[in-house]
């Protein structure tokens, strides 16, 4: 504040010197560009400056040829999903199961995480929704639809329903 | 503005705190000028005026400070071994993304295309879930799909690598303004050398007024009679464009004054150079103003500012003296003249070496030939966007807080929709048949997600956006639904029941209703699947008849239909009148094994920050039986096996199963297709927007569009597969369970217990 209540004497006598410095550009009262594009607008990526990404010193060397091996897609992903199921953070564990998903619908194992999470989340009928979507595809994976058919037990018990539970039981061979 | 504001922010609150306690310094004085007592009499008000300004300032600055458009994206592509794509489909995005081809790979956003494999260096980008870092790979192909995605430097296998995705559009404030921010951080370090050169050497030094430096312009304009240099410095500039107007009174410059020392007195140089950066304007677009370096680079080069050259910088810097002068498009010698001025100043100050100086000089003025439009290529998927989003976020909201929205669209399915329909609509114009319109839906019906919305033939058009707004009939596309409600009744209907396919008439006179086919011939006794599947009227109609209406309202009503449903039999044929985007939620359960999602076109939204504020996450629920779906499923593929949707055949791989349903309408007003494989579900309409005769049917227009569209973006295959109550059996000619396969037989699936019991031999 002192500062401040120094600063302002010392306006005028700038004031004085100021008269004549010239006019920078400022907002628009310029004619409209007659250009027509077709273009889309790009967009600057507002990314953290951490987020640059490492600027090589030497340019690229062909690296060996590789070999021709199989990669599971989603191999990272799965893991960071298990990490946010594991550390129950439920909304993040959705988005990232619906990136996999994504990239490969077809797979048994998602939905069932789809389901534990909507379970976590206290959707019970849609879990067992999931759950049941799981099972239509994890043929001949009698482990998995054991799970999915042990969450449909405790989602039915949850709502209420026991005769259905005791029958997700039974399917789930835990009777 | 991380760094300083906390320096502000450490201030703020004790200034008016510190004037309420303290007594004002006033020394005692025994003889008082005039001019003395005036000033002892106005201090106050001065000091309150003062407080008020610095109010205003710190709150502008440290706010909002600007209102920004909502940035719209496409979803990003996604690249993992496996999956099928092209090189030249990669580079074809590569480019759309403005991706630049330069083998070194030095910057980010470049490409190289070597010996057909692509290597790239990505862009970092923070998506809602997380930051993608920038990565170099070299990705390989082989026979229609990546083979494997490699780190450069170690060759590492990389299992997904995420690209930036396309921006589709804006959502801009009334006044026009376009700017996106950047962080000084990721500028490159000679844009800002090269800006502190030309504008304002002293900027580093001075306390937001230069003294010398307004002498020194003085003492020019004095010795040249006219205006010919400016005193004012960046800190100056800024307080001008960010606070005032453009008028020149004196009341102005004291306030202009008072702002300058404001801001350096709160904030630090970076925080002001940032904020100058943002805020200079570079232009006008039509109605949109050009405001900051990062629309400034994306309008002027195709980049972001981050990938800024040292020439290109100095073309910025220099238009700044006059943005409408020096504009590179308009007056390209007069640009590149200033250019080069500016880059002889930075050899001579030392700022570059006198080689890299000419080297840029030598540069082109690598402008873009055309400016990026703001209008979006995507105004019809913006259309729904935006009526998603309003739900949840205010108008207001939408065209200021700069809001990133990230959305499902998927630009390859979009290009091969508008593609589709434009050259359909050609060809049957050639045939003499005019006015036609349409539009086309695509979604992944597993997720509900909108992959592409095509609502103009002309899909730049802005105008009536048929996927959303086009209510027609829709026809045999409503005999899915009919079909299903009686494959839930497993103990009274299977595919196999047989229907009779023969004239009759409901109610008299005014009421009186007599379908046909549209054959005009009836085909006497047909099996249940086949009069779906040849779209036959009579014995649809019949079964509608013995189904009821309110029987199949209510699945419609299950199946996501909120319009008003016909109470009237000609339902069965389709009299319910849909929009395209609802014929496909519609079917979505239908493609989703009786499990219904909402359609979605935004996945999440950020703030500017990049702090995620919402996401629209995945929710089913079943609205119909699965095993019931399944049948209707099998029933469906009939329909392109050997239906109305065979012509599908001679457009798509004979590997790729195909569940659809043609719709024709009265006098041929409407062609619909509505079809689905295992990863997307497309609905094609095409008619006339006065309603009347457009003489195509569902399969010679609608169907075709539908067709080359997905040979062109190719669709996984339905692979269908019976669910645990389903089961199938052989079936003769005659509608009869056999043991083995018999000539003309087929397997057809049955929800258990509902298979004829006794078997028969093959004849």
């Amino acid at each position: 504040m002192s500062r401040l209540v120094f600063l302002f004497p010392s306006l005028l006598l700038l004031l004085t010197l100021q008269g004549c410095s010239s006019v920078t550009p400022t907002a628009p009262v310029e004619e409209y560009s007659r250009g027509t594009p077709k273009a889309l607008p790009r967009v600057v990526r507002p990314s953290a400056p951490s987020a640059q990404g490492p600027r090589l010193k030497r340019s690229a060397t062909p690296a060996p040829e590789e070999p021709q091996e199989s990669v599971d897609p989603l191999l990272g992903l799965l893991q960071k999903i298990e990490q946010a199921m594991k550390s129950g953070a439920f909304n993040r564990a959705e988005g990232l199961i619906e990136r996999a998903l994504r990239i490969d619908a077809q797979r048994a194992g998602l939905w069932h995480d789809l389901a534990r999470v909507r379970y976590r989340q206290g959707s019970y009928q849609e879990a067992e929704t999931l759950a049941r979507r799981s099972n239509t595809l994890a043929i001949g994976r009698p482990e998995l639809q054991q799970e999915n058919w042990t969450l449909i037990a405790r989602a039915r018990e949850v709502l209420g329903d026991r005769t259905g539970a005791a029958q997700a039981r039974e399917k789930a061979g835990l009777r | 503005m991380k760094g300083s504001s906390r320096k502000a922010g450490s201030r703020k609150g004790t200034g008016k705190r510190i004037a309420k306690k303290r007594k004002l310094p006033v020394k005692p004085v025994k003889r008082r000028s005039l001019l003395g007592r005036l000033f002892l009499f106005l201090f106050p008000f001065l000091l309150a005026y003062l407080l008020w300004l610095d109010g205003m300032v710190r709150d502008q600055f440290e706010g909002k400070r600007w209102e920004l458009p909502a940035r719209v994206y496409a979803s990003p592509m996604e690249l993992y071994a496996g999956k099928p794509l092209t090189a030249t489909q990669l580079v074809a995005s590569l480019s759309e993304l403005s991706y630049q081809r330069q083998s070194d790979l030095l910057e980010t956003g470049s490409y190289d295309l070597q010996h057909g494999k692509v290597l790239l260096h990505s862009r970092p980008f923070r998506f809602w879930d997380g930051l993608e870092t920038a990565q170099r790979v070299r990705i390989s192909f082989q026979g229609g799909q990546i083979a494997s995605i490699r780190e450069v430097r170690h060759g590492g296998a990389v299992d997904l690598l995420r690209l930036d995705p396309l921006p589709i559009g804006s959502f801009y404030p009334a006044h026009g303004e376009d700017r996106l921010l950047v962080q000084l951080e990721a500028l490159p370090e000679h844009l800002t050398k090269t800006l502190i050169t030309v504008e304002d050497r002293a900027f580093t030094r001075h306390f937001g007024i230069n003294p010398l430096g307004i002498g020194r312009a003085l003492l020019a304009n004095l010795k040249a009679g006219r205006m010919v240099q400016g005193g004012s410095t960046l800190t100056q500039q800024l307080a001008k464009n960010l606070f005032l107007n453009r008028e020149r009174t004196l009341l102005r410059k004291v306030q202009e004054a008072l702002i300058t020392l404001l801001l350096e007195f709160h904030y630090s140089k970076r925080e002001i150079l940032e904020a100058y950066l943002n805020e200079v304007y570079f232009g006008q677009d039509r109605r949109r103003a050009i405001h900051g370096v990062g629309v400034a680079s994306h309008f002027f080069f195709g980049h972001s500012a981050s990938e800024l050259t040292l020439p290109e910088s100095a073309l910025l810097v220099g238009m700044l003296k006059g943005p409408s002068r020096y504009n590179p498009r308009k007056h390209p010698k007069r640009a590149k003249a200033r250019r080069n001025l500016v880059l002889d100043l930075l050899a001579q100050q030392g700022v570059v070496s006198e080689s890299e100086a000419e080297q840029a000089k030598r540069a082109p003025l690598g402008v873009t030939r055309k400016a990026p439009s703001a209008r979006s290529r995507y105004p019809a998927f913006l259309d729904l966007v935006r009526k998603q989003i309003l739900r949840d976020y205010e108008k207001e909201d939408l065209v200021s807080e700069g809001l990133q929205i990230f959305t499902t669209l998927q630009p390859q399915v979009q290009r091969s929709a508008e593609r589709a329909l434009q050259q359909r609509i050609r060809e049957l114009q050639r045939d003499g048949k005019s006015g036609l319109q349409g539009a086309v839906v695509a979604i992944h019906p597993g997720s509900g997600e909108v992959e592409a919305l095509v609502g103009d033939k002309s899909p730049r058009s802005r105008g009536f956006n048929r996927a959303l707004h086009a209510v027609r009939p829709i026809g045999s596309l409503v005999k899915p639904a009919l079909f299903l409600a009686a494959l839930e009744q497993p103990d009274r209907y299977t595919l196999i029941s047989s229907l009779k396919d023969q004239p009759f008439e409901l109610g008299s006179g005014a009421q009186r209703w007599r379908p046909e086919n549209y054959d005009g011939k009836s085909h006497g006794m047909v099996p249940l699947y086949r009069a779906l599947s040849h779209s036959y009227n009579l014995s649809t109609a019949r079964l509608g008849v013995a189904l009821g209406i309110p029987q199949v309202a209510s699945t419609l009503r299950r199946l996501g239909v909120e319009r008003e449903i016909p109470n009237y039999p000609s339902l069965f044929l389709g009299a319910l009148e849909l929009s395209p985007l609802e014929v496909t939620a519609l079917y979505q359960p239908l493609a989703n094994g009786g499990l219904q999602t909402p359609l979605r076109s935004i996945r999440a939204v950020m703030d500017r920050q990049g702090n995620p504020l919402n996401r629209y996450p995945l929710h089913v629920k079943e609205v119909a039986s699965p095993d019931a779906v399944s049948l209707l499923q099998w029933g469906l593929q009939e329909v392109v096996r050997s239906g109305t949707g065979r012509a599908l055949q001679q457009q798509l791989p004979s590997t790729t199963e195909i569940a659809g349903k043609t719709g024709t309408t009265d006098g041929w007003r409407d062609s619909w297709f509505a079809g689905f494989g295992g990863d997307r579900l497309a609905v094609v309409w095409m008619g006339r927007d006065d309603n009347s005769e457009a003489g195509v049917s569902g399969s010679t227009g609608a169907l075709r569009v539908w067709g080359k569209m997905m040979a062109e973006a190719p669709i996984a295959p339905l692979q269908w597969r019976a669910p645990e109550g389903v089961q199938s059996y052989w079936i003769n000619e005659a509608g009869q369970r056999t043991t083995t396969r018999c000539a003309g037989g087929e397997r057809v699936p049955f929800i258990e217990g509902s298979a004829p019991r006794a078997t028969v031999q093959c004849r």
